[in-house]
């Protein structure tokens, strides 16, 4: 065996010091990605808005629970349309970080809105404002929701459009209860799923010239009686390999140092 | 004669699978740049509007990665891009990709197995004489590079050119000590991806204080970058765009530093590149003083140097590793299981971009299994896919490490049990 040099030192500490970045939050919308993502890492929630590519997440809401993240709920724009203008199709929409929120514009030949995503600790608002009275479709997707409203069958049906429309979903062993409420009332509320797998779709239709759908994380209840280590959720798999080939490389700097004497 | 055997055996499992597989944006790029660069236009110029037009898109100080290599690359393919539009095929066989920023892949014409085969062949060819020469040197590291299946991966199911740019780097080492004009050439040949600029000390220590040698060797280096000049010349700042792209880009690829991207912001990523181009400077210059200082010999310098930019360099995407294979087949501070690593990280990227392939657009039904694969190994993958990468990247950083210290202190061989490690000579350098 044979002391450590400086440079195996610096190493090890350079290793392990990157691998605790993840841990670091950067607080706020910030971008990302080849194409330009959006993420907000807003207390209670966690907010991303994908790339011009993609069309669905936009946003996708997860919330903090017990350390990991959980899917509660998506806007899509592939299923999304204004005036019969579909929003991933016919639309150039421009993201932009407006002051405490994520500004996205939306340009077409004839029609230009906005939408705005802000997060609070309590909810995740999402306004569209239009010149002028547009009727629109939006639609909401979760893989999958336990419940709809008093439903849990994924057959297509309207439900009522009087007060919020809460879900339940199951997800890291606990059953999250949720909630979706909508200004102006939708003029209807469509839910719809797969046969076999679950619902997985809510469709509001909307007439107005500003429209706001505000999602809520309402309770969450412990189903499962151990917790669920899901390491894809969590930043701690980072320092943990980063402490780990630190320390591997150390030691076989160590042996191999004693085989050179 | 008996080389035949690997190089003929190498050579058709390279042929056999050229056609039906691709990086979908690594060939495209070279596809479109290409096509540019025959129809008089400047990729250069392109790829600094692109830029543009995506910050402006995004909002965002978001990179364009497009065509940021020396022109040289452009001349070695426009013989191939030429005799592929010769024969009548489309000019962009990939609807939806490259050429249009911000799109997903759409549509692939037939075409496509045509352009991949043809577009292939230089690094193909590079393959075949690598495994020729490394076959004279020594036979098994001819027949280890014949059937490398990173090296095939990376040739043929990706087609990216790093291969072609490590057998110009064995050239340059092999016509070292017969003529340093050739030696030169090669070297500035293989500059077309810009970090081989790291080996150039290991080039001009070996030179010394010989002036004529020295001439020759940055003539020839010169003269292979002439087309490059004449970018420089014709329009300076679209040229510099791709040096300030290679030198600012953000962290990404296989190594100690992929775990920044789970920070999830560009913005933090550019504030930091500075200190990791640092860290990287630091860490070559440490690294040059030892070549220096130890008077090592050419071959172990060169791998030394691109170790060190794979470990500490900002960006080390999974083919670089092949610049260095072939020189490090027969160079004792080398492992080819290094190969492993880039191999296992491949497999965390999504199916969609980095295997998509002209025979899974053939037809409706084909392209849907393509899909839902695509889809079921992803929903495998995804939630794990960066801290698997981390865990991969940074184990080759320490591998990577471990190999270029052993440059001073003897071979040191990659087991995969800490009790079966290679016991270490004193190494055999030539002075000090």
């Amino acid at each position: 065996m044979r002391r450590l040099d400086g440079i195996d030192l610096l190493f090890a500490a350079l290793v392990i010091s990157v691998s605790f970045a993840p841990l670091m939050s950067v607080p706020g919308w910030q971008g990302y990605g080849p194409f330009g993502e959006y993420a907000c890492n807003c207390g209670q929630y966690f907010v991303r808005f994908s790339d011009p590519t993609t069309g669905t997440d936009r946003p996708h809401v997860f919330a903090s629970y017990n350390g990991l993240l959980v899917d509660v709920i998506q806007v899509s724009d592939q299923a999304s349309s204004v005036d019969g203008l579909n929003l991933y199709s016919n639309f150039t929409a421009r993201p932009r970080i407006d002051g405490g929120g994520l500004e996205v514009s939306y340009s077409s030949h004839s029609l230009n809105f906005t939408k705005h995503v802000s997060v609070s600790n309590e909810a995740v608002k999402v306004s569209y404002t239009f010149g002028k009275n547009v009727t629109a479709l939006f639609t909401l997707w979760r893989w999958y929701y336990a419940s709809i409203g008093h439903f849990d069958r994924p057959l297509t049906r309207e439900i009522s459009t009087a007060g919020d429309i809460n879900f339940t979903f199951f997800d890291q062993g606990a059953l999250f209860n949720a909630s979706v409420s909508a200004s102006p009332r939708p003029v209807q509320a469509r839910i719809s799923g797969i046969e076999g797998a679950g619902l997985n779709k809510i469709a509001l239709a909307f007439n107005g010239t500003k429209i706001d759908m505000t999602m809520t994380l309402d309770a969450v209840k412990p189903v499962a009686g151990v917790g669920v280590l899901d390491v894809g959720s969590t930043y701690y798999a980072y320092p943990i390999i980063g402490v780990g080939l630190s320390a591997t490389y150390l030691v076989i700097r160590r042996k191999l140092g004693g085989r050179n004497k | 004669m008996r080389a035949v055997v690997p190089v003929i055996i190498g050579l058709s499992i390279r042929l056999a699978l050229a056609p039906f597989f691709m990086h979908a944006w690594d060939m495209t790029t070279i596809t479109l740049a290409t096509n540019q660069f025959l129809s008089a236009m400047n990729p250069y110029t392109y790829f600094a509007q692109q830029s543009t037009q995506l910050a402006q898109t995004s909002g965002l100080p978001l990179p364009y990665y497009g065509f940021a290599y020396l022109a040289t690359t452009l001349v070695i393919y426009a013989p191939f891009y030429a005799l592929y539009t010769a024969l009548g095929f489309a000019p962009i066989p990939l609807i939806g990709w490259q050429g249009q920023p911000g799109q997903t892949l759409g549509l692939v014409y037939p075409d496509a197995f045509y352009m991949l085969f043809l577009l292939k062949l230089p690094v193909i060819a590079a393959d075949t004489i690598a495994i020729y020469l490394l076959y004279r040197k020594n036979g098994r590291a001819g027949w280890t590079y014949a059937l490398s299946p990173y090296v095939i991966v990376i040739t043929c199911l990706w087609g990216n050119f790093d291969p072609l740019v490590g057998v110009l780097l064995f050239v340059s080492y092999l016509a070292f000590d017969k003529s340093k004009l050739g030696s030169g050439f090669a070297f500035g040949l293989s500059m077309m991806k810009i970090y081989t600029i790291v080996a150039a000390p290991a080039f001009l220590i070996s030179i010394g204080r010989k002036p004529r040698e020295l001439l020759a060797f940055l003539g020839g280096a010169v003269v292979a970058n002439a087309p490059s000049i004449y970018y420089i010349y014709s329009n300076p700042s679209s040229f510099l765009s791709v040096f300030v792209f290679q030198a600012s880009r953000p962290t990404s690829g296989l190594n100690i530093y992929h775990s920044l991207l789970a920070v999830r912001s560009i913005s933090w990523e550019l504030s930091l590149a500075p200190i990791i181009s640092g860290i990287f400077a630091v860490a070559a210059g440490i690294a040059v003083f030892m070549v220096w200082r130890f008077k090592l010999e050419l071959k172990e310098s060169i791998i030394l140097l691109l170790l060190v930019y794979l470990v500490f360099a900002p960006v080390a995407n999974e083919q670089l590793l092949a610049a260095l294979v072939p020189l490090g087949l027969i160079s004792r501070n080398f492992s080819h299981k290094l190969t492993i690593f880039p191999l296992v990280f491949i497999a965390f990227n999504g199916l969609y971009l980095y295997f998509a392939t002209p025979i899974f657009f053939g037809s409706s039904s084909l392209l849907a299994t393509f899909v839902a694969v695509n889809g079921w190994w992803t929903s495998i993958i995804g939630p794990y896919a960066t801290q698997a990468q981390y865990a991969i990247g940074a184990a080759m950083g320490v591998a990577c490490l471990l190999l270029a210290r052993s440059t001073f202190e003897g071979p040191f061989k990659i087991r995969w049990s800490l009790t079966r490690l290679e016991p270490a000579p004193k190494a055999p350098l030539r002075g000090r």
